[in-house]
């Protein structure tokens, strides 16, 4: 009863001329935090679209591992399928970085099999001795390796053999960062030190492989596989 | 009513969270996720029986062996061409790499491969027929692949290709040779040392399958 009075001042302290405003519902926390995660978004997008050339070739160099050379007791030449690290790990025997290089063996093609393509092992042997590599000084390791994990085992049980303490793989240039952790990992139980040197591949420059289809390829599987690898090994 | 003296107990924070529709869209992505952690074989192996494409094989005028595929669509090529499905093989002119072009080449040493692996699985000379010139993609060897066809009278063409490569071959091979009369069907053949149950467990699984599903979104883009 009393709460009457109070209203009827109220509404005759409204202005006559004044519309009423259709009440809007309070903006909740949930709609403020979208509001907030779009401009973010948007913000972040135009940056990233603003500097992506620094940005990804950012991205690349830090995703490469280059460790600094020196003397080991082996160079380990992966992969096995891509010739590419062999002249570099050839160059480094030549300059005295270690006295012989292994490399773990690739398997056999059905081509190879019927005789109509040189095995892997047989091509990079002949390959190393072009390229002035002792015939003793190469040694081509284990069974045949399909994957870089299968490559890192047959590396851990050469070494052991041989007792070697330090090996220096030399691999292509985005897969360095997998290839030190497969070989690191296989490797860490026996106190072997491990340095990695990425050599490119492809005919793309580095500081622009986003904008050729075989460096987008590269990077891009090597971020999957990296992350299968932690996944999976 | 309350009893004199206490307040009425008010919800934590982790209780208001959890009853909001945030907490709610939370629970429900965190259930989703948890569910699909625990179903993932069965999921992943769905995406691709989704994914392949495998048209019941029949009598067809042409096999056709699309590049970089030497070491098992020739062969599987070879096993079609002698169960009596088609009684001709057509295979790619495959592009010049940058080493042979540097040496001076004519004819890729993929190209030189494709011819004797089918001569050597004891397909003859003559049922070969080598068609494009230095294709260097599937839309290339589509195109060329139709040109030949038109004019050599083919009507219904055969094309083995690896699991996750059956899709856009498949789409695309459909599109160009739409409005031609010339059916095209795929055949899913097994390559490396995956199946499509067990695919996410193989690098070159994982690999081949998203590779083919960008390539597939950028063929599409790009239509």
């Amino acid at each position: 009863m009393s709460e009457l009075p109070l209203m009827a001042e109220a509404s005759a302290s409204v202005p006559s001329d004044a519309v009423a405003e259709p009440t809007r519902p309070p903006c909740g926390p949930w709609r403020r935090w979208c509001a907030w995660g779009l401009v973010v978004a948007v913000g972040a997008a135009l940056l990233l679209l603003l500097f992506r050339a620094p940005l990804l070739r950012g991205l690349a160099h830090a995703w490469l591992v280059q460790d600094p050379v020196e003397k080991a007791d082996a160079i380990v030449a992966l992969p096995q399928v891509s010739g590419k690290p062999l002249p570099e790990a050839a160059r480094l025997y030549r300059e005295g970085v270690a006295p012989r290089v292994v490399m773990p063996s690739a398997p056999l093609r059905p081509t190879d099999r019927l005789g109509l393509t040189p095995a892997f092992d047989e091509q990079n042997r002949r390959w190393m001795r072009e390229l002035g590599v002792a015939e003793a000084d190469f040694e081509v390791v284990g069974g045949p390796a399909p994957t870089a994990h299968a490559a890192a085992q047959a590396i851990a049980t050469w070494v052991k053999a041989q007792n070697a303490r330090s090996v220096l793989v030399v691999t292509e240039l985005f897969q360095t960062r997998r290839v030190k952790w497969a070989v690191e990992r296989a490797l860490a139980p026996l106190g072997v030190a491990v340095r990695v040197r990425g050599v490119p591949v492809g005919d793309y420059p580095l500081d622009a492989w986003w904008r050729h289809e075989q460096g987008l390829i590269h990077f891009e599987n090597e971020v999957v596989l990296h992350c299968f690898y932690r996944l999976n090994h | 009513m309350n009893i004199a003296g206490t307040q009425p107990k008010r919800p934590g924070p982790a209780h208001r969270f959890l009853r909001s529709r945030l907490g709610l869209t939370v629970c429900l992505l965190a259930g989703g996720v948890l569910v699909a952690c625990a179903v993932r074989a069965s999921l992943l192996a769905g995406a691709a029986r989704l994914w392949i494409v495998d048209d019941a094989v029949a009598q067809a005028d042409v096999i056709a062996v699309l590049g970089g595929g030497a070491q098992f669509r020739t062969f599987a090529a070879a096993r079609l061409y002698h169960a009596g499905v088609a009684p001709r093989i057509a295979f790619m002119d495959v592009g010049l790499g940058p080493e042979e072009r540097a040496r001076g080449e004519t004819v890729s040493g993929e190209t030189r491969l494709l011819r004797a692996v089918l001569l050597q699985e004891r397909v003859p000379e003559e049922n070969i027929v080598l068609v494009g010139r230095g294709e260097t993609s599937t839309a290339e060897e589509a195109r060329s692949l139709r040109d030949w066809a038109v004019k050599a009278g083919v009507k219904r063409l055969l094309i083995p290709t690896d699991y996750f490569h059956t899709r856009r071959v498949s789409w695309y091979f459909r599109k160009v040779f739409a409005g031609t009369g010339i059916e095209t069907r795929v055949q899913a053949v097994p390559m490396g040392g995956y199946s499509p149950a067990d695919w996410w467990r193989h690098e070159d699984g994982v690999i081949t399958f998203q590779n083919e599903v960008i390539k597939t979104a950028l063929y599409w883009a790009r239509r």
